[in-house]
């Protein structure tokens, strides 16, 4: 696996979680965060603490068949939660649907299985690939595309304030 | 009668068109990306205003693009739909062809532009040349500050940009950036019906079955999986 920029290792979900809504705190309009990891790994975990940092209240949910679901805060903030788990084509399939338009808004971004559709991706997003290492327990691996990326990992990891 | 519909961007336009009366009515409208819902009553609204019925069409133009990826199928569907059932011609016009239109009788270089979010234009030059008025490069997407950085003569910027954009568009380029007033830079319905109706009379329609809208991005797709 290619290095980190930043990684740790997360013993629950609810812990996961809590690294998901540090990071909403740090998010601005536009953002793209493109999840990876096998089924479980704690994706949607983290994208629940992400919505949570954001303030959105409803339930959050893979959008495993809807493809998109958005949610907005009370501060008029959009997250798009896209999922290409369940597309054969998923490249073309998620052109299809429109993907480009969301990368065109102020929306955040948050994409599962971000790794089925190379090539679809904006050239600056944060990569976070998420790994199963044993019951309970999970690591993150955070990847800065861009420099605003990188800036954001080193606030979330604590290197600069 | 012509009806042309342009959703490309999130500045929505429908004209009729006539040769004789040329432009019969016109509408823009700001969609929050709710052109799904929008274009078609406004279809039926402006008909109703003009005192015209379907069948008083003969064809049906549309923008094809760069643009929204959803904008521009919302557009070409209700086209093909529209020209399909009424036995209407089909004409395709690129956007920035519309954008730059009407600065086609004035001697600068133009650069027509369409937003393309987060900061970035697709653009290309449009001038005088043996084909007459057209676009001299491929277009481009890039930000406003590189795209300044392309331009070395006076040049006149055509189409939607932001006044943020505008400002970058005239510090880096000074005297050399010809800016007009948002209202003249407006990508009307009427300018995309004039070009539309043109080579509708010349007889060069499109094939319903054929037409695409112009991406801003294609996906690297296999061979002949596009969309119908």
């Amino acid at each position: 696996m290619e290095p980190c920029d930043f990684s740790l290792e997360t013993g629950s979900a609810a812990e996961t979680q809590g690294w998901g809504s540090r990071l909403a705190a740090l998010l601005k309009p536009g953002d793209v965060l493109a999840l990876a990891g096998d089924l479980g790994a704690g994706k949607t975990a983290f994208t629940q603490g992400l919505a949570r940092g954001l303030g959105i209240t409803e339930p959050v949910t893979s959008p495993t068949f809807t493809l998109i679901n958005q949610y907005r805060t009370a501060e008029g903030i959009s997250l798009q939660h896209v999922d290409s788990y369940r597309l054969a084509n998923a490249p073309l399939e998620m052109w299809d649907v429109g993907l480009a338009d969301l990368f065109a808004g102020d929306d955040i971004v948050v994409i599962e299985w971000a790794d089925r559709i190379p090539g679809l991706l904006p050239a600056e997003h944060l990569e976070i690939q998420f790994a199963y290492l044993s019951e309970g327990w999970r690591r993150l691996c955070f990847k800065a595309h861009g420099l605003q990326y990188v800036r954001m990992i080193d606030r979330l990891a604590g290197r600069i304030p | 009668m012509l009806l042309a519909l342009d959703t490309s961007t999130r500045l929505a336009g429908i004209a009729l068109y006539e040769g004789v009366r040329g432009v019969i009515a016109e509408q823009h409208w700001h969609s929050a990306n709710r052109h799904t819902v929008e274009l078609t009553p406004r279809i039926a609204e402006i008909l109703a205003q003009a005192d015209v019925t379907p069948a008083d069409l003969r064809a049906v133009a549309v923008a094809l693009g760069p643009g929204s990826f959803t904008g521009l199928r919302v557009a070409l569907a209700v086209a093909k739909g529209l020209a399909l059932a009424n036995g209407l011609a089909l004409l395709g016009i690129p956007t920035l062809d519309v954008v730059a239109y009407p600065h086609s009788h004035q001697p600068l270089p133009v650069i027509a532009v369409v937003q393309a979010g987060r900061g970035r234009v697709c653009w290309a030059p449009y001038a005088l040349g043996p084909a007459g008025w057209s676009p001299e490069a491929p277009y481009g997407l890039t930000t406003v500050t590189r795209l300044a950085e392309l331009v070395d003569r006076p040049t006149l910027f055509a189409g939607e940009l932001a006044a943020a954009e505008r400002a970058t568009l005239a510090e880096q380029l000074g005297e050399r950036a010809h800016l007009l007033p948002p209202a003249l830079t407006i990508r009307r319905a009427g300018y995309l019906a004039e070009m539309a109706w043109d080579r509708f009379v010349a007889g060069r329609a499109d094939d319903p079955a054929t037409l695409n809208p112009i991406y801003l991005h294609e996906p690297a797709a296999p061979a002949g999986a596009g969309m119908a």
